[in-house]
């Protein structure tokens, strides 16, 4: 089982970009999805790809191998420019396929939004290598939690997104276990007919069933016999505290925008 | 059937970050009807090792044999299924993998998959529930409301009901009570000795694999650091120590005594014996 899709991968190198605050990289990234979209300009285009590129590199994880993560993405960025370059009737006329005419509109709109696109999977993808998924359920609780006075159950959303972000590995190496186990007694989970391969799968399920909800159960009362009660007045052992470095990394960013908002302009 | 490993490597996750190589060049060979333990301190790769034993885990460099089966890294068994027939594998905690509503239908699951003939599941049945000591009242029971004891005890008949000719056992009684562990070990012994099985078990615990096996190999950090005889391996303490291994506690101290007092006690005799010399020497000692 080699992860080939990387994004919500964690890879630890311990760079800056690793110990800034969830919150800000948080923040950082949803601002990016939102103003990567008023993106028009050749120059904004490649004001965002050297600061992204750059972050990339500070992150100190290997480009070769963050790009073949994001791998995947790259079919559908492909089928958006088609879809774009066959559509859209702008422009003047490139060449003519059957009942289908390109345009010149249509190519430079199936690039602009593929490089848009592209640019918010390597951002986002970025924000995922390097924080670990409790940082960032941490981070969003936090962010978050003024909405714990109109009634939103923040705290209770962002511990059912942690303990199930817990349990993904232990999972997937629960069913890698048990299906090496029923492997060994002869099960074919590749071939065969529908029915004996519906048979391979309940022999899998069955038992993992079985043991999350052993697990589920050994959990709450661990819980409660160290004392959880729910949110009210809980404090958090990773205490987010804003760090110089968390604010260098803010005056960067906001540097970047006012650039941005200058050469759109 | 023989098997033989000829200079295997194994590395998970290759070309990613993650990348490990859980074996290094690891050769050895074991015939038909020895028994073999494999130990090593926690992550030192015997599970890995054992995984290639039945085509679960290919190597990345290097052959594995078993018997007419050849796998290596480009090289899959067609009848992968024929290999794991005739290799039985008892995983750590084996009940996890029980599923079925009855234990009947448990223990039938992997002769059914191997296509074994229908006329063969009862005497097969009650011969895997014998070999493991259960009654045959539980075959009609659900396997969920058995005790602990008793689901480890189904989950390792339905691996011997097929009939392996070569047993692997991944610490298979781990979580056991000392007397549980005993019964079960004696058990496997048992099959050894009558049936001739051929079996490869993986340890923490050195007094098990010195009680049991004709030869141990020592894995550290997924390089072979000693093979031999229990007795050959008594002499190797040091590199013991280094794979962060004991010898069992008899061994070591027969070692320091016949250290101490310059004489000759042989650690494999029986330990009425051994207690008889020991007295003796003692003894004369103070004579002296
Ligand atoms: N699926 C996997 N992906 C990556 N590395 C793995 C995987 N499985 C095991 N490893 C690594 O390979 C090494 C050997 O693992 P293995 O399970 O064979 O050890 P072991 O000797 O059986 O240990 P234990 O006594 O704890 O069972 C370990 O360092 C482990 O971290
Ligand atoms: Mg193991």
């Amino acid at each position: 089982m080699t992860p080939s899709f990387l994004i919500g991968q964690y890879i630890s190198t311990g760079s800056v970009i690793h110990r800034l605050d969830p919150r800000i990289k948080l923040v950082m990234v949803f601002i990016f999805v939102f103003i990567v979209f008023f993106a028009n300009h050749l120059y904004s285009y490649v004001l965002f790809s050297t600061f992204v590129i750059v972050v990339a590199l500070a992150t100190k994880i290997r480009l070769s191998y963050i790009l073949k993560g994001i791998m995947p993405v790259g079919i559908f960025l492909l089928f958006t420019f088609f879809l774009h370059v066959v559509m859209t009737n702008e422009g003047q006329a490139l060449l003519t396929i059957g009942p289908l005419t390109i345009y010149t509109g249509g190519v430079i709109r199936g690039i602009e939004i593929s490089v848009r696109l592209f640019l918010l999977v390597f951002f986002t993808s970025l924000l995922t290598l390097t924080t670990p998924p409790m940082a960032i359920t941490d981070g969003l609780e936090k962010l978050l939690s003024p909405l714990k006075k109109v009634g939103v159950p923040v705290h209770e959303f962002a511990l059912m997104v942690s303990i199930t972000l817990r349990f993904i590995p232990t999972l997937m190496e629960e069913t890698d276990k048990i299906s090496k186990a029923q492997a060994s007694r002869g099960v074919d989970f590749r071939s065969g007919s529908l029915k004996s391969r519906a048979y391979a799968v309940v022999s899998l399920l069955i038992p993992l069933f079985i043991s999350s909800f052993r697990r589920a159960d050994d959990l709450a009362l661990a819980m409660e016999a160290r004392g959880y009660r729910g949110g009210e007045g809980r404090t958090n052992i990773r205490a987010l505290i804003l760090q110089k470095r968390d604010y260098v990394a803010m005056i960067l960013y906001g540097l970047m925008i006012l650039l941005f908002i200058f050469v759109q302009s | 059937m023989d098997i033989s490993f000829n200079r295997v490597s194994y590395i998970y996750q290759q070309g990613t970050p993650f990348e490990h190589r859980a074996l290094k060049d690891i050769s050895f060979s074991l015939n038909k009807g020895e028994w073999l333990a494999i130990v090593g301190h926690t992550g030192s790769g015997k599970s890995t090792l054992l995984q290639h034993l039945n085509g679960l885990r290919q190597p990345t460099e290097g052959e594995v044999k078993v018997g007419d089966f050849h796998l290596s890294k480009k090289n899959r068994p067609k009848d992968m299924k024929q290999l794991r027939k005739h290799v039985g594998v008892v995983f750590q905690y084996p009940e996890h993998q029980l599923f079925e509503e009855t234990v009947q239908k448990d223990l039938l699951f992997g002769p059914k998959n191997f296509g074994i003939d229908e006329s063969e599941f009862e005497t097969r049945v009650h011969n895997a529930l014998a070999a493991v000591g259960l009654h045959e009242d539980v075959l009609e029971r659900s396997p969920f409301e058995l005790s602990g004891g008793q689901k480890r005890r189904v989950a390792i008949a339905g691996v011997l009901v097929t009939d392996p000719q070569i047993l692997v056992l991944d610490e298979p009684t781990a979580g056991l009570d000392p007397m549980g562990q005993k019964e079960i070990m004696d058990m496997f012994y048992h099959l050894h000795q009558t049936k001739g099985r051929t079996t490869v078990s993986v340890t923490h615990d050195m007094e098990m694999a010195f009680t049991y096996a004709d030869r141990i190999i020592v894995l550290e950090n997924g390089q072979k650091l000693i093979e031999g005889t229990p007795h050959e391996l008594t002499q190797q303490e040091t590199l013991l120590q280094q794979a962060k291994l004991d010898l069992p506690e008899r061994i070591s101290f027969v070692n320091k005594w016949n250290q101490r007092n310059s004489s000759q006690l042989d650690e494999t005799m029986p330990i009425s014996e051994l207690a008889q010399k020991i007295s003796q020497e003692l003894k004369e000692i103070k004579d002296q």
